[in-house]
Parts: structure tokens; sequence; C-alpha cells
């Protein structure tokens, strides 16, 4: 089974246009500089999907229908509905119309070379989440989410605005594109980042002794300037590691450590063990985390996959992820990312990002069918 | 007030607000003032040179600087009197791709001012740790932060 990536790079960057006139229009609205930080195609377990629409107090939802149809669930953070309601000094109603204005924004991407006009309707608050959940979940199971985060700066208030469209107006616009793109194939995806989160959990777990958790797994489609927003700036320790065979990729296995030092401390039995000791321990969980799944999708392939000597790293995680982007960013526009975050115990988190090299992202599919074949599913 | 900029992107202020970038990887960024006339722009570019024309010039360092002096200008700069600060590029990871895009991203900066007659008066580049920027185009003053070190003014 191969995807049409070019097909999957055309809607990413339409979504990502309708992220920054997202910003654009707020920006035109309120005054405010507005900067869109992040724009990803997300392919999402049903399961998983209510992750990606926020949790705060303040969430509207925009249904819209047309050329283009589904709904946008806006969460917007304390900061900026303070800020956006002290600019447009319309009370609860300021959010409304920013809202509108978003969606609005988002949607224009879309409606660019169409003839069809989409309809807005009026923003209402956000009442059942799993209803939005359940109309949402589109192709076995899996959910496509175009999420944008769109910040003011100054106040560094945050809106998270997740866009999910209908399944069948998103199967039309693709078709319409004369791209050769099977939803259901595209959806197989999500098998690769489940299979391989358990994987991780279990090395990770078998490793360490701690309480772990599988937070969520999803697979992201992303403009290349956009993956260093996939990690905060927060300082992140782990490894990089390159695998080579039938996919190349590059693996970042990364630690967010409430207290420095705090995966070490979970794989050394002396405390003062040093740094060159701790460097190696975490650089050797890496290695074995990434050699458990990189296995498995070799497995599922019936071949080998090499990996190389880790890099060990502690910075910030946007500049990793900066310096792998930029790596691809002379090879291809947009590229896939499979994810997974995994808790460890109360103190610790590890973030998985495998970027398969643009050229064999589509070796996913394959993949995808093999793990099917090993769990007895279909493909 | 803090104005972000976002990779593959650039921003332009004539007030006291301060330019921030934050990811710096292998990316760059450049920093070009007119001191007399206070007005600052901040590059955030990820590769060195447009093959052609683009969508997004801000991808690209020599793309980026021309669209970003342009809007300078309109906001009042003098061409002549511009001068630039430069961080970023560094190699942090040990990748086979990617070709050292971290030094061929400082040089097609430092090309780039060249060809543009924009004096470079300061540099923090290379090195295998990646950074944050921020610019006040009131003061000219560029402060890199690095995880684990010491915040430099340069």
């Amino acid at each position: 089974m191969r995807v049409d990536l070019d097909a999957v790079a055309s809607f990413s960057r339409t979504g990502d246009e309708g992220g920054q006139r997202a910003a654009d229009s707020l920006e035109a609205l309120t005054g405010i500089p507005a900067t869109c930080e992040l724009t990803r195609t997300t392919l999402v377990d049903a399961d998983g999907l209510s992750a990606f629409l926020g949790d705060s107090s303040e969430r509207v939802v925009v249904e819209f229908d047309g050329a283009f149809a589904g709904r946008a669930v806006l969460s917007f953070d304390d900061a900026f509905a303070d800020h956006v309601t002290d600019e447009l000094g319309a009370g609860t109603g300021a959010l409304a119309e920013v809202a509108n204005i978003l969606t609005s924004g988002f949607v224009d991407a879309w409606a660019a070379d169409d003839e069809d006009t989409i309809d807005i309707r009026p923003p209402e608050r956000l009442g059942d989440e799993e209803c939005v959940v359940r109309d949402a979940a589109v192709v076995d199971d899996s959910a496509f989410v175009f999420e944008s985060r769109v910040v003011l700066s100054g106040s560094r208030g945050t809106c998270r605005f997740a866009v999910l469209p209908d399944v069948e107006s998103f199967v039309g616009y693709v078709t319409d594109d004369d791209t050769d793109l099977s939803l259901s194939d595209l959806a197989a995806h999500i098998r690769v980042a489940s299979v391989s989160a358990g994987g991780v959990e279990s090395h990770l777990a078998a490793m360490t002794g701690a309480d772990t958790e599988l937070v969520e797994s999803h697979v992201d489609f992303v403009p290349v300037e956009r993956v260093p927003s996939l990690l905060d700036d927060a300082a992140y320790e782990g490894a990089i590691f390159e695998s080579e065979g039938v996919v190349d990729s590059v693996v970042a296995i990364l630690f967010d450590e409430d207290e420095p030092g705090a995966v070490a401390e979970l794989l050394l039995d002396d405390p003062d063990a040093g740094s060159a000791m701790a460097e190696s321990a975490v650089t050797e969980l890496g290695n074995i985390t990434a050699s458990g799944f990189l296995d498995e999708w070799a497995n599922a392939l019936e071949t080998t996959i090499d990996i190389s000597t880790p890099s060990h790293v502690r910075d910030a995680g946007g500049a990793v992820l900066d310096t792998v982007a930029a790596a691809y960013g002379e090879r291809a526009d947009t590229i896939t990312v499979v994810n997974a975050t995994i808790a460890l115990g109360e103190d610790v988190v590890c973030r998985v990002c495998t970027f398969p090299s643009p050229e064999d992202a589509d070796r996913l599919g394959d993949i995808a069918d093999g793990l099917g074949d090993e769990t007895g599913e279909d493909s | 007030m803090t104005i972000r900029v976002g990779v593959a992107d650039w921003r332009v202020a004539d007030d006291d607000s301060l330019l921030v970038t934050s990811g710096l990887g292998s990316c760059v960024a450049v920093a070009v003032h007119d001191y007399e006339e206070g007005v600052g722009g901040l590059l955030h570019a990820m590769l060195p040179e447009a093959d052609g024309p683009v969508e997004n010039p801000a991808k690209y360092v020599d793309s980026g600087l021309d669209e970003m002096l342009s809007a300078m200008v309109r906001l009042g700069a003098s061409p002549e009197k511009l001068t630039a600060k430069l961080a970023g590029g560094s190699a942090m990871l040990d990748l086979s791709i990617g070709d050292g895009v971290g030094a061929r991203n400082v040089a097609a900066a430092e090309r780039a001012l060249a060809d543009a007659d924009v004096d470079l008066l300061a540099s923090e580049t290379g090195g295998d740790s990646g950074r944050s920027v921020s610019f006040s185009p009131t003061s000219g003053d560029v402060t890199i932060d690095r995880v684990d070190a010491e915040v430099l003014v340069i």
C-alpha cells in the first residue's frame, strides 16, 4: 500500500495557509500582532482526538458548510481571552467574534480556488465534546485534524484552533484536486504510530522499572518550517539516531524532566555517578527504545533496519527539531512525523518523534500492512 | 511589547517592541537595524538560498533578507545606514543529511548582507547548542539565550 504523499503535502499546505490567514485576520481585527506558530495536519486515533481540542474553560465551536464542511473548535487560554476582551471591549461576545474571524480566515484558504462558497454558522459554546469527537471520527476510527496555534504578541496568549473536516467533504476536496489519495490507506498510518508507541512504552517500562503510561500517539504531516513547533522550548535530554534500510529516518527520543537528571536517576543506582555516566545511560535508554520499534518496522517489511551511533542532546526541544527540519528542508516542503508521548512516573515525559525521509515516507503504508498481518488485523 | 517571530518569518518594528525568536538550531537569526530612525527587523530563516521564486521567501536567508529590508525601508529606514547582527547556525546533531546546513546558513547570511551593503557588526554563530534570540530596535542589542549557559548580549 502506497500513499501519494504529494497529495498529503498539498492539503497540509492549504491547512498551513489557512492557519496563517486566520492569524492575519485576527491581527487585522484586534490590531495586536498575531503569529501562527503551529499548523499541522494530524491523523489521530478517534480515542485520542479530545487531546487536540484543548481543555480551557473558554471553548467555542463554529460549524461551516458548502465547498468545505466541518467544524472548528477553538480553545482560548486565559491570557488570550483577557487580552481580546480588553482590546475589543465587547464582553463575552468578543471571543465569539474572534472565533468567527479565525474560522473565516482558515476556510478562505480552502475556497480560494473554488467558485462555491463556504457558509459559516454562528459560533456556539462547546457543550458536548463527545458529540464533536463522534462526528469527526471519519475513516477506520481515525480522524484528520488541522491544528493551528495562534499566538498574540505581548500577552503570549494562545488560541488552540482545531479544524475537523467532515469526511465526505474532505474526500470531495481531495478528489476534486485530481489527486490519487485513499483516506482509508492514509488512515492505516495510525496503526504504525500506535504499534510503535506500544513498543516504546514496554521498552521504557522494562528498562526503567517506572510506571509508564502511553499518553497519546499520532501522525503529523507538517510543512518543514512548522516542525520545530512540535516541541516547546523547554530543555529536553535524549538521543538522536539515524536509521538506514528500506526506510531511512531520523529518530528523536527526548525526555522532558521536571528536575534535571530525573531520567538518569531512574537508570543508575548511584546518585553520584557523574554526568558522563548519566549521559551514557540516557543515550543507551534511547538506543534500546529506538531499536525496539524500528525492529518491529523491519519485521513488518521482512528486512533489516540499521541504526547509527546516537548523538546525545540536552537542549531546547524546538532547537533540536529545527536542526532535523533544516536537514530535510532542501529535499521536501512537507514532512511526515510519527509521534508518541509516554509518561514515566510523575516526573518524566518521553517524546518520540520519528521522521521518515521524504523519499521513504510512503513506505509507512507498507509497514502498516505488515503490522496488520502480524497482529491479525485487516489491512 | 514582545513580538514573536516564527520560523521562516520576519517582523519589523519602529517602537520599543522586542522582537523575539526561539528554537534556533541550524537556522539563523539576522537582526538588521537603522539606529538613527529606530527601525529594526528580525529574520528567522531555515535554509541558505532560494532556488528561484518561492512561496514563502522568509524560509530562505537571501529572499527573506530582501523582503525584510524592503519592509524596513517602507517603515522609514535608510538603506545606506543599515547594520546587522547574526546568530545561530549551530551543528548540534551529527547527521549524515543536510550537508552542514548551519554553516551554509551563516555563509549565506554573510553573503546576502554584503550584497545589500549592510555592515555586519557582530556574530555569534556555530557551536553545538541551540539559541533563543531577542532584538531591541531601540538599542540595537541582540540578546542570546541557551540552555545551561549565561545570557550573551552582542
